[in-house]
């Protein structure tokens, strides 16, 4: 779920409080929610539309011989009529899917105990999103399906909360048995242990994060310290729900772009560039003069404009944060959680 | 006895932490409580946090995601608790036992020590819910004698019973 509702005041809501809508809905689906103004123009998304339908056709060969413009096109952005396909080829699921024929359709006939819980979020994902709002629907069917596959094929794992935003977003794009293998890519390659028990992984990469924030803008990272606002609070949504439940939905799909790309390090920058937008003003820090007021304004009152697609993903873009300070932060950070759990 | 008055007359805060499985209704009652409408939630992952002001005392209610894998990130909430509700699916009969064994686990921390306890025996609506004295019983409080506890039958769509819960925080909690 993207963008929240604004009320009258203009303030963001909680997004669920206005029920479903089908008279609201935006062009990627969802009710109740503003589309940014950002869009390109036809010229540049035909153009792009046509570099990435030449770049589909060599997909293999360009990986290996030319990653780097793979890269920058990731960041310019996707156009939304071929990112199903470019997020197939990007996450190696179209490969899997190939490799595996049959595999989803038997995954399906088999038995599994999470069907439980699967059943009880089902109705909960994505309500303001025309493909999930009606119970029993394709869009919740497609997903009770996705999700039971992946608790088989993945049985250490299973079913865990934020799996719904994750495979939600896939099926926005394409059907279940695509979503399913790009979920398996993504369960397993880019973001392993995220969906374990007591959450360690998720927990490392936020404190990667916070050590990157301590970087790059000291004053920032000793206002969270001081306040005892840590990642574990506030980033564990971020990075379960890759995003979908914090950014517009525009912004969500830009960051998928890079995510599939270059990796779970998107998601940290992400946050590095959340925590510097939300907190470089000093009356806003002024203002958060306690725990409960700076979590608040993380995770409802950030303001709109900030988030935008143009502005949110020109300040991400800008910010650099080399291969080596990405390893040094990681190692070190593992390094502390080890110590804290031996 | 000025002391006194203006004690009676500030507002009070209060810091409660709503813990309890997942899908049990917490964040249904948070938001029924902070907007006074049922609304249609997602499963919570991380927390949801609302400022509830009733009867001059403010609660600062916070509800934090119940699934297993995420139930190990609960005691970063305790510190500064002053009331724990405890929700309960009372219509989950599998998994009584399950939540009996997250209270114990919750309320004998040390840095829960001082909450109070209010458990909501939730979903009270539906066929074969089981009742208040039943959960007392499966929730094994009846043994508790150190510590401050109440359950209050309620249902969150409604919001029955979710005032009154407020109004026996308000009671027992220690200032």
């Amino acid at each position: 779920m993207s963008k929240k509702p604004v009320n009258d005041k203009g303030k963001r809501q909680r997004k669920n409080c206005d029920g479903f809508n089908p008279k609201t809905v935006n062009k990627y689906g969802f009710s109740n929610t503003v589309c940014g103004t950002s869009s390109p123009n036809s010229f540049l998304i035909r153009e792009r539309e046509h570099k990435w339908f030449e770049m589909l056709k060599n997909w293999d060969h360009l990986m290996t011989s030319n990653y780097n413009k793979v890269r920058v096109r990731c960041r310019k952005g996707i156009p939304h009529s071929l990112r199903a396909a470019a997020w197939r080829a990007l996450s190696g699921a179209a490969n899997l899917q190939q490799k595996n024929p049959g595999m989803f359709e038997d995954l399906l006939q088999k038995e599994s105990e999470w069907m439980v819980y699967i059943e009880k979020d089902l109705p909960r994902a994505y309500q303001l999103h025309e493909l999930f709002t009606e119970k029993d629907g394709l869009g919740q069917t497609e997903m009770r399906k996705v999700l039971k596959a992946y608790s088989i094929y993945n049985p250490k794992v299973g079913y865990c909360q934020g799996m719904t935003s994750i495979a939600g977003i896939l099926l926005m794009l394409m059907p279940a048995e695509q979503a399913f293998w790009c979920l398996v890519s993504i369960m397993n390659k880019y973001l392993p242990g995220y969906f374990s028990a007591g959450l360690l992984a998720v927990q490392l990469d936020g404190r990667v994060m916070e050590s990157l924030v301590h970087d790059i803008d000291p004053k920032i990272s000793a206002f969270l310290k001081k306040k005892d606002v840590q990642a574990t609070f506030y980033a564990i949504e971020w990075f379960l729900c890759a995003y979908t439940r914090t950014l517009p939905w525009e912004t969500v799909l830009r960051i998928w772009d890079m995510f599939l790309c270059e990796g779970v390090k998107v998601l940290i920058k992400t946050g590095v560039t959340l925590i510097l937008l939300a907190f470089s003003d000093k009356n806003v820090r002024d203002a958060c003069d306690s725990f409960d007021k700076a979590l608040k304004y993380l995770k409802y009152k950030l303001p709109e404009h900030l988030l935008e697609e143009d502005f949110f993903m020109n300040e991400l873009l800008s910010l650099h944060i080399s291969e080596e300070q990405f390893k040094e932060a990681h190692l070190a950070q593992l390094a502390k959680l080890k110590d804290n759990f031996s | 006895m000025g002391k006194q008055l203006s004690k009676l007359f500030k507002n009070k805060n209060m810091r409660i932490l709503m813990l309890g499985l997942d899908s049990a209704g917490k964040t249904t009652i948070l938001y029924k409580l902070k907007l006074g409408q049922s609304v249609t939630t997602i499963p919570t992952v991380g927390f949801n946090v609302e400022t509830v002001t009733y009867k001059n005392v403010k609660f600062n209610v916070w509800d934090v995601g119940g699934q297993d894998k995420i139930r190990p990130l609960w005691r970063h909430y305790f510190a500064g608790t002053q009331g724990l509700i405890f929700v309960v699916d009372c219509a989950d009969r599998d998994r009584i036992e399950e939540a009996r064994h997250e209270l114990h686990r919750i309320i004998n921390d040390r840095e829960m020590r001082e909450a109070v306890i209010l458990i909501f025996a939730n979903k009270q609506d539906l066929q074969d819910a089981m009742r208040p004295a039943e959960i007392q019983e499966k929730l094994g409080l009846s043994k508790i004698a150190d510590r401050k506890w109440f359950v209050q039958p309620s249902c969150s769509t409604t919001g029955d019973g979710l005032y009154e819960g407020l109004n026996w925080l308000t009671a027992n909690a220690k200032g």
